[in-house]
């Protein structure tokens, strides 16, 4: 399946490259590296002594040099900022043990490391690094899994990811009636907003019921939190108007959502679609029994063979 | 001696039981070598039931069916369960050596049939892509054998008027000639009540020149050059809820079909070689009320040029009690098309703002025309090449084939879809007036290019044990349909993306909507034939099992009720029976009788929405039958004689659909004519479907409506024929 236009504007905005480089000359000693870049992400600080507000912002950018031969990686962070107007234009830590897992995921942890940045004489102590990527290809675009956590000076614990996410996974609605409806084609699209702290969630191909028709609706002003240890919660206490098309469709009310994001393994969503048939046709309302519908998507980034999961 | 002279004295080089020189048609049997199961239908028989182009064959050669709907255009060919309404066919088509590679192009009338041969069962070691059901062998008459003039007028009911004129003959003692042209006409039986027009008049103009250069004994070459021209209104289909057929817009078709083969036939000391080079050109507009209805949803118009070209190049020996032959061919076609889709004021109602506005009272949306047009075009290539061997060796009673083919196959389409459209979404107020909430327009223009590439080893193996009385053989065979692009399908991608940037429908791959892989089969058959009573019986069995995969099916995708994919989703399983007899119970009498029995079935068919496995395979028929009877009276009345033929054509029952919910029963069509020939001339008095039977011979549904087409009424005519 292609999500043509969602995508490709979000894909405008999350720009991953990867550059290679590998010598085997006799004459030099080996070596393979490889440099990605994560660039439009959100973090989320907060202050382990509690003295001082969290922060939630975005801009952080990480460039990443795996080195493969070494089995470190050498990143830099730019446009990292602290509580108390801590700003540091590049800081650089290098040498971070880097490992790759039997699922194929780069993950890189240290602890006690020296960070320099440029201006700044002090470097500053990481006591503890890890950052965790997975890839992913959803319908040929990159959209990689990352966790990325670290605790500053003692003080400070980091949290964040990229700004936007897809999901794909198994979506089953159950009627009022206890019928059951599963499918596997919508695709979910995750874009956060750290300056307002809403969230909004795409669900491309939606299709709750057999007889519905495949849509693509948005929720839009779902109020998120991030806690230390990588979970985004999103919970909405208010009934939710999802939007086609930028247009509002009240016959289809959203409310009790709340979902759990693990920066990690995944997303589980759940929320209740009612039918208000007040704003639809007759002859359309009435092909619709069965409501409200209680939706539940279990969205892990990585798909458990059918040998796994036994 | 010779080798063509030695040649002639044990091979079938052309398929007919008697020979004076080498032919070159359906160069690639041999009687030792060709088992399998074949209708031969001479030029008496073709002369006698009035038999113009291959849609008259139905029938007459068990498990072969071609249903006459639609158009020139539609030439939906079923054998033994096997077929396709859609894009490539099962059974490939010949005349005079030139390969029809396009379906489209097969329904045309041909002034001077020699013979038809329908060879039942895969082809498709010797003749590759599109053979899994048979080949048709159509051969015209050869200026060798008959010189003069040859005419032929007929009139018949519906203002039916065909006219023909030929001549044969020999320019000097190496070269032949024969120059043919025809016109037919007629009015359609139906009537359009809508606008009170006949639909299905028809018009066709062909001509044909055949020109053969035999300098010597060892050399022949034969060019053969056709042009027809058709023009065709209507297509008479009825929607079921109506009395009868009723549509608002034009629906016809015209069509140019150019052809040109050279066959070159060298005959070694050791060996045969024939080489049949081919160039065709095909040019045709299709028009069509896309929904058939009195209301304005849509039209389609499909306007093409086509160029194909082939070579087929192999040789032919024999050493002893093995026989080889071996070949290689290649082809290429490319095809530009212009396909636009109309929306129209009811359209745009009822499938786009309804659909949307059902869902949203407080802002429905408006379209800002109530026409638009989503626009198509296509550049399609195909290319092919393959290699193929048979080895027959023959040890005593027994016979062994083994053969090989290699095709691969490299399909392009180059699409280029756009639209410029778009709405206005309004919001209503309470006071229940309106204002404008936003304006959105609805853009398209989409450009690429998918391609395929498939390659398929197609073995065969054969055992026959001949006797003088006739012959017993089992065979085995993989065969296969083509892969490509499916054109039709892309109305399909434009809605769906229509509904996309409105926000509405499944979001899916272009490649995986139009794009579909070949379609394989293997092919298991035992079949025996005889030769009693001294040649006044003759006698064949076959049984069949056909197990085919991957099968080109179109399909709702995962969770949707609109919008459909082809695919290769299916698996098939046809087993049946094929009787046929020839019996010249006395010197006056002559019975002919022909029977098929198919059953297909899904063996693995989920559509998306429902599971069709055991139900019957559509559109194929499950018998076929073919009664004739020929009495010559053996009164010669000042020079006349006159034949009698009396014969019924049956087929069904036919499942219209993948449920099998809707259905032809068995129907069956008498026919019969009374022939008197002079040595001179012919006069043939005929009547068709004399019973007026009543049978659907198509059936569709299209947004939400069924759809048939009623079978021709009765029909009685003339032929005169007259041999100078």
């Amino acid at each position: 399946m292609k999500f043509f236009s969602t995508l490709t504007a979000i894909t405008a905005g999350l720009a991953l490259c990867f550059s290679l480089s590998s010598c085997n000359n006799s004459d030099q000693p080996e070596e393979f590296k490889v440099q990605q870049q994560i660039t439009d992400s959100f973090i989320h600080i907060s202050d382990l002594s509690g003295m001082q507000s969290e922060m939630n912002y975005k801009g952080v950018s990480y460039n990443i040099i795996y080195d493969y031969v070494e089995a470190t990686a050498d990143v830099t962070i730019k446009g990292l900022k602290l509580p108390g107007d801590q700003q540091f234009p590049a800081l650089s830590i290098t040498k971070i043990p880097f490992k790759v897992t039997n699922d194929g995921s780069r993950v890189l942890e240290g602890s006690n490391l020296a960070a320099t940045s440029t201006g700044f004489a002090e470097s500053q102590l990481f006591n503890s690094f890890k950052m965790v990527v997975s890839d992913r290809l959803i319908d040929n675009y990159y959209f990689p899994a990352v966790c990325i956590e670290y605790t500053v000076n003692s003080t400070y614990k980091a949290t964040g990811s990229i700004l936007s996410q897809i999901f794909v996974g198994t979506t089953v609605t159950t009627d009022i009636n206890g019928h059951s409806f599963s499918n596997e084609t919508p695709a979910y699209v995750l874009e956060l907003d750290p300056q307002t702290m809403k969230a909004a969630l795409t669900i491309n191909n939606a299709k709750f019921i057999q007889s519905m028709p495949a849509q693509t609706m948005t929720f839009a002003g779902i109020p998120y939190t991030v806690s230390d240890n990588g979970i985004v919660t999103l919970e909405s206490t208010e009934t939710i108007i999802p939007t086609i098309n930028k247009v509002e469709f009240k016959a289809f009310p959203i409310s009790d959502l709340k979902a759990e994001y693990n920066l990690t393994t995944g997303m589980n969503l759940n929320f209740v679609c009612s039918i208000d048939k007040s704003q639809m046709k007759p002859e359309m309302a009435d092909k619709i029994e069965g409501s409200p519908f209680t939706v539940n998507a279990k969205l892990p980034f990585i798909k458990k063979s059918s040998n796994e999961a036994q | 001696m010779p080798v063509v002279a030695a040649a002639q004295s044990d091979s079938l080089v052309n398929g007919h039981r008697l020979l004076r020189q080498v032919e070159v048609e359906g160069v690639k049997q041999t009687i030792r070598s060709d088992a399998m199961a074949v209708t031969d239908i001479s030029q008496a028989m073709v002369n006698r039931l009035g038999i113009s182009a291959i849609k008259d064959v139905g029938e007459i050669a068990p498990n072969f069916y071609m249903p006459d709907y639609g158009s020139r255009m539609t030439s939906s060919v079923y054998v033994r369960g096997l077929g396709s309404r859609m894009d490539q066919p099962v059974v490939g088509l010949q005349v005079d050596g030139v390969p029809y590679l396009n379906k489209d192009a097969f329904d045309f009338d041909i002034f001077d049939i020699a013979s038809i041969e329908v060879l039942r069962g895969a082809r498709a070691t010797l003749n590759g892509r599109n053979s899994m059901g048979g080949r048709i062998v159509v051969t015209t008459m050869s200026p060798w054998q008959t010189e003069g003039v040859r005419a032929l007028v007929e009139y018949g009911r519906f203002n039916s008027l065909r006219g023909g004129a030929g001549w044969y003959g020999r320019l000097s003692p190496t070269m032949a000639t024969a120059v043919t042209a025809q016109y037919s006409a007629g009015n359609g039986p139906w009537r359009n009540s809508h606008t009170n027009e006949r639909v299905g008049d028809n018009r066709q103009a062909d001509g044909r020149w055949k020109l053969s250069w035999r300098p010597n004994t060892w050399l022949s070459l034969t060019n053969t050059a056709s042009l027809s021209e058709a023009t065709q209104d209507g297509y008479p289909y009825r929607s079921l809820e109506l009395p009868s057929i009723a549509y608002a817009d034009t629906c016809s078709y015209r069509r140019l079909l150019f052809a040109d083969g050279l066959t070159a036939v060298f005959a070694g000391k050791r060996m045969v070689v024939t080489s049949t080079t081919s160039f065709q050109y095909m040019s045709d507009d299709m028009r069509l009320d896309q929904d058939f209805l009195p209301d304005d949803y849509f039209t389609l118009r499909q306007k093409r040029h086509e160029f194909t070209f082939s070579e087929d190049m192999f040789a032919k020996g024999s050493r002893g009690s093995y026989d080889w032959l071996g070949g290689v061919f290649v082809f290429s076609r490319s095809t530009d098309m212009h396909a636009p889709v109309t929306f129209k004021d009811t359209g745009i109602s009822e499938l786009i703002e309804d659909r949307r506005n059902g869902f949203n009272v407080e802002n429905p949306i408006e379209w800002f025309t109530r026409r638009f047009t989503l626009g198509s075009d296509f550049e399609i290539g195909n290319t092919g090449f393959a290699l193929y061997h048979q080895s027959t060796y023959t040890l005593g009673d027994w016979v062994f084939d083994a053969g090989v083919r290699w095709d691969i196959e490299h399909s392009t389409l180059s699409y280029h879809s756009y639209c410029n459209t778009g709405y206005n979404t309004w919001h209503i107020l309470p006071d229940g007036s309106r204002e404008l909430q936003s304006r959105t327009p609805v853009v398209i223009d989409d450009r690429d290019r998918l391609s395929q590439t498939f390659n398929e080893l197609l073995p065969k193996l054969t055992i026959s044990w001949h006797r003088p009385w006739g012959h017993i053989y089992a065979d085995i065979t993989k065969a296969y349909k083509a892969g490509g692009f499916n054109t039709q399908m892309f109305s399909d991608v434009l809605q769906q993306r229509i509904m996309n940037i409105m926000g509405m429908g499944m979001q899916y791959s272009l490649d995986e909507i139009v794009s579909y892989k070949p379609e394989k089969s293997w092919n298991y058959e035992l079949g025996a034939s005889a030769s009693l009573a001294g040649g006044c019986l003759d006698l064949s069995a076959t049984a069949f099992v056909i197990d085919c995969r991957d099968q080109q099916l179109t399909v709702f995708p995962d969770g949707s009720t609109t919008g459909r994919i082809m695919t290769n989703a299916g698996r098939t399983l046809s087993r049946g029976l094929e009787l046929s007899a020839d019996w010249a119970a006395l010197e006056q009498l002559k019975l002919r009788g022909a029977w098929g029995y198919t059953k297909a079935t899904f063996t693995e068919f989920n559509n998306g929405i429902s599971d069709f496995s055991g139900k019957r395979v559509p559109y194929a028929p499950a018998n076929t039958l073919y009664l004739g009877a020929v009495w010559t009276p053996g009164v010669d009345i000042a020079g006349v004689r006159p034949v009698l033929d009396v014969n019924l054509r049956c087929a069904g029952d036919i499942y219209f659909d993948e449920a099998n919910t809707v259905r032809q029963p068995f129907y069956a069509v008498p026919n019969c004519s009374l022939t008197l020939n002079a040595e001179h001339w012919s006069m043939r008095l005929w009547g068709e479907n004399i019973s007026n039977t009543r049978y659907s011979t198509f059936y569709f549904v299209s947004i939400g409506n069924a759809f048939v087409q009623q079978s021709r009424p009765w029909s009685i005519g003339a032929t005169l024929r007259l041999r100078i």
